[in-house]
């Protein structure tokens, strides 16, 4: 098997544009915040990507962005959010609260909470966003609990991971 | 006046002891410490830099011995559309002006990295998913690999073969007798590859293909095998292509004939040279009117020829002439479907024709704006830099890529099918314009190693495209408004502060080379240009940076710096020492994050206080009463009472104002300033760089004063440091940083008094209503 797993890295090998971006890269931020006893959570995705994503999945004629925005966006978004993202806390999976986007030059920020955590000791990060739509997508995660933080990086063939605070 | 100065002399003394307290005051350790080496953060890079030599001056310019070796190409290149097919023979001549005798010669073979088994195919980890979409799978395990490597089918000299070795994307050229210094010589190779669709492969070179239409447009680069760079840095620089580490090329002299189908459109490097033979007689016609209009693009093909010609095939070819001097690579872009604008632009005095080639998928956006954009980055680049050198710029239209060649680019931006663009695509497609416009300075010109260093191209030319940007709104209002200025994506300090105050174990030092890095775009574009942003507005200033980056740029032009040449220009030329600079942003992964730590109120007394006291004794004074003193007291400390807050500094301390009736005149001390509040401010730097310290203070009247404390204020303690500040305003707030110009990562702790401040989760939150 092993001999042939570089055919699925032809795809991978050649995406460094000498430009903006093009490296597929999101960063989320993840952290507690023992006044509200949630986990406030900032994904940041490239613009492009994301929206290439929605209407590849579900709807070509799609649109993303500020002006002209298609207004199926956020049903779609919550949709993929609830495939793609999904938290442990202690071992019980966790419902995610989609709460909105906003855009931030080409990112968007997309805004999730977890309400109700008092305290914790292990969170399972599964953060596989884009990675059904790039194979050389990369997921940055940070979680932030009571001052310390630790970070995951994810991707297609690794999508998820255990932190223990 | 000088003897006032002594009196307060005596206030600095007598407040500094707080901080002298700390420096000696910790309990003595039973075992002694061990020593160290010099960790000073102000040290200078004697490690870290070469040692300079005859090849690169000490103050970094080329020195008397620098030399570089060039290659010259002859080329005839033929495409087949149908087969998208590309056959070249070429005969390079190499110049060694090296010093050296070269046994063997290597050249580079980079469309090898597109050979079935290529190893740079393997270069990353992988695993394998649970469930896939058969469609994927299928490309996964079962699809054969394209096989888009070089065909070497010969390497002659004077008709005989030569004994040659391919390594992967390096081939060795074993010359029957070693290359003398100062000899040249030259030899031939014929090759053929098939090249690959640069849209599903995100490639930087290769072909899109149009279903609809059936045409392709070919965006054609490092497809020949080119010399790789020997000098007196890297020896030969045959470190293999992986894929992010870019070009590393000489100079040299092109003739290219290059054929193609005869209803192609083509440009490419170089001046075309029968020109006559490939224009129609309108084209033509409007290329000299173009070479006339300074003020708008003139169409040289229009988009209803561009239409008409992809409808149909023509089985003739046509070769286009093409002759280009001093130039480190070769590129060429051809298609059916092109449409054509020029517009000729004033570069100081020079004219430079910018030209943009683009389909009919392009428009309307790209006849709007990419000339436009061309021209505004030869007049910005060029004013920061030196005159454009070169007799045109291109911009080539290409899907989803931006990639820089010398006079040529391709860059992206299209509109939806129905014409409509966003803002986002628009200013994607202007940025990545002037981005790659850009490169004809940094790397094309200024001919850095791109295989080891990505920052040296992408680094400057990413700081130098904001500031093209910047002029671009500038130049045309119009074309961004409602904006007041062009929403440039890199170079603030805050867009960085993500990237730097990330994992440190997914962060690599700008000095990485390019394969070895997580974020390439943050590391090699993002975080340099930053840094050269924050040393132009708040280190350096506008001239002494401006005049330094230039001197760079000129001494280095049609040469090939390395970091080390642009450190040392940039200290050299503007007598800044910046080793602080280059070892924090360059060098390392340390943040910045600086705070104010505490405030404290002083009001002055000639009362003998316990703390004065002590440090007189430490001193060795006994007999203070004799001696004519002022000490001071913290608000709310044990000798502090209520009334010093209402009193005048001469009233709370009489002995001061004695002092002043005895040595000045009326006169001199109605000049005197009567500060009437004297604080020490202590900042604290919990992040690992040393920048300078931003402060906005703002006093009770409402009023603000900013001052700027060099960052040589860390040099003698790199976790804190304190100031004595007399005021005759009350201070009401002290912050750090406040126009957010050193990108540090954590404002929680920049102001006196602590402000709450609501994360930005709690803003998104309340505004959204939840």
């Amino acid at each position: 098997m092993k001999s042939k797993i570089f055919l699925l890295l032809l795809f991978i090998g050649f995406s460094s544009f000498t430009t903006s971006h093009k490296f597929y890269v999101s960063v989320t931020e993840m952290e507690y915040n023992e006044n509200t006893e949630s986990l406030q959570i900032i994904s940041r995705i490239f613009i492009d990507d994301l929206e290439d994503l929605l209407q590849t999945r579900y709807d070509k004629n799609l649109r993303l962005g500020e002006n002209n925005e298609s207004p199926s966006v956020p049903s779609y978004l919550k949709k993929y959010l609830n495939k793609k993202f999904e938290v442990e806390v202690d071992g019980n999976p966790i419902k995610v609260k989609f709460l909105g986007k906003e855009y931030e030059d080409d990112m968007v920020l997309l805004y999730m909470e977890i309400p109700g955590i008092t305290t914790f000791s292990r969170i399972m990060v599964k953060n596989a966003l884009l990675t059904d739509m790039y194979n050389e997508q990369k997921n940055l995660v940070h979680v932030t609990y009571k001052g310390t933080t630790q970070s995951l990086i994810l991707n297609k063939a690794k999508q998820e991971d255990l932190l223990k605070f | 006046m000088r003897k006032f100065k002594s009196a307060v002399l005596v206030f600095f003394v007598v407040l500094s002891t707080g901080m002298y307290a700390q420096e000696t005051g910790a309990p003595k350790e039973e075992v002694k410490e061990m020593g160290h080496t010099n960790q000073n953060k102000f040290r200078q890079l004697y490690e870290e830099f070469s040692t300079p030599n005859q090849y690169r001056t000490a103050a970094g310019a080329p020195g008397a011995q620098y030399y570089q070796n060039q290659a010259d190409y002859k080329m005839d290149i033929e495409l087949d559309d149908k087969t998208q097919k590309l056959t070249g023979v070429e005969t390079i001549s190499y110049h060694n002006n090296s010093p050296d005798d070269l046994e063997y010669l290597w050249v580079q073979l980079d469309q090898n990295i597109r050979t079935k088994n290529s190893v740079a195919l393997e270069k990353n980890g992988s695993g394998i998913n649970a469930v896939a979409q058969p469609g994927t799978f299928a490309k996964q395990f079962l699809d054969e690999p394209f096989d888009g490597g070089f065909n070497i089918e010969s390497v002659t000299q004077d008709g005989k073969k030569l004994s040659h070795t391919i390594n992967f994307t390096m081939m060795r050229v074993d010359l029957p007798q070693p290359l003398k210094a100062g000899e040249s010589t030259s030899f031939s190779i014929k090759w053929w590859y098939n090249v690959n669709n640069h849209v599903t492969d995100r490639a930087r070179s290769g072909y899109e293909h149009f279903p609809k239409d059936g045409n392709n447009v070919y965006v054609i680069a490092q497809f020949f095998p080119r010399m790789a760079v020997y000098n007196d840095v890297e020896g030969w620089q045959n470190t293999q292509f992986w894929g992010n580490g870019e070009f590393a090329l000489p100079f040299g002299n092109y003739e290219v004939n290059i054929t193609v189908p005869a209803d192609h459109i083509l440009d490419g490097t170089g001046e075309i040279q029968n020109r006559k033979e490939v224009y129609s007689k309108d084209m033509m016609n409007r290329y000299e009117q173009a070479k006339k209009s300074f003020d708008k693009p003139v169409i040289i093909v229009t988009q209803a020829e561009a239409e008409a010609a992809e409808k149909q095939v023509s089985d003739k070819k046509k070769t286009w002439k093409l002759k280009a001097t001093m130039v480190r690579d070769f590129a060429f872009s051809t298609s059916r479907k092109f449409i054509v604008d020029m517009m000729n632009v004033d570069v100081q005095g020079k004219n430079v024709m910018a030209v943009s080639m683009y389909p009919k998928e392009g428009n309307p956006l790209w006849e709007e704006y990419s000339t436009r954009a061309v021209a505004q980055t030869l007049h910005s680049y060029s004013k920061h830099t030196f005159q454009y050198p070169y007799h045109k710029a291109i911009s080539v239209h290409a899907k989803n890529q931006g990639m820089e060649y010398p006079m040529i680019c391709w860059n992206y931006g299209r509109p939806e099918e129905d014409g409509s663009y966003s803002d986002r695509v628009k200013y994607g497609m202007i940025s990545v314009i002037i981005h790659e416009v850009g490169h004809n300075f940094f790397p094309m010109i200024v001919n850095s190693d791109e295989r080891q260093w990505g920052w040296m191209d992408e680094g400057l030319d990413t700081f130098m495209q904001y500031l093209a940007e910047q002029d671009f709104g500038k130049t045309y209002p119009d074309a961004i408004a409602p904006e007041a200025a062009y929403p440039s994506r890199r170079g603030m300090p805050s867009k960085i502060v993500p990237y730097m105050k990330g994992d440190q174990k997914y962060i690599a030092p700008i000095m990485s080379n390019p394969e070895n890095v997580f974020q390439l775009g943050n590391n090699a574009y993002g975080k340099p240009a930053t840094a050269l942003n924050i040393l132009r507005e708040t280190v350096m200033g506008h001239e002494l940076f401006d005049f330094s980056f230039k001197t760079y740029a000129q001494r280095w032009m049609f040469k090939h710096p390395t970091p080390e040449d642009f450190f040392r220009t940039m200290e050299d030329a503007s007598g800044v020492d910046l080793d602080w600079f280059w070892r924090g942003w360059f060098y390392g992964t340390d943040f910045v994050d600086i705070g104010v730590k505490e405030v404290k109120k002083y009001f002055v007394t000639d009362k003998a206080t316990k703390k004065g006291l002590a440090m007189l004794e430490q001193y060795g004074v006994t007999d203070h009463e004799k001696m004519n003193l002022v000490y001071v007291v913290e608000e709310d400390g044990e000798e502090f009472s209520e009334d010093m807050k209402s009193k005048s500094v001469l009233e709370n301390a009489p002995k001061l104002n004695e002092y002043l009736m005895d040595n000045f005149s009326a006169e001199e001390r109605a000049k005197l300033k009567s500060p009437k509040y004297f604080y020490e401010i202590t900042f604290n730097k919990p992040g690992g760089l040393v920048m300078p310290i931003i402060v906005e203070y703002t006093y009770a009247d409402g009023t603000t004063k900013n001052v700027t404390y060099p960052a040589q204020v860390w040099r003698k303690n790199d976790a804190e440091v304190s100031k004595a500040i007399g005021s005759d305003k009350e201070i009401v707030k002290v912050v750090v940083d406040p126009n957010l110009e050193t990108a540090d990562v954590n404002l929680e702790n920049n102001s006196w008094p602590q402000e709450a401040k609501e994360s930005k989760f709690e803003q998104f939150k309340k505004e959204a209503g939840e």
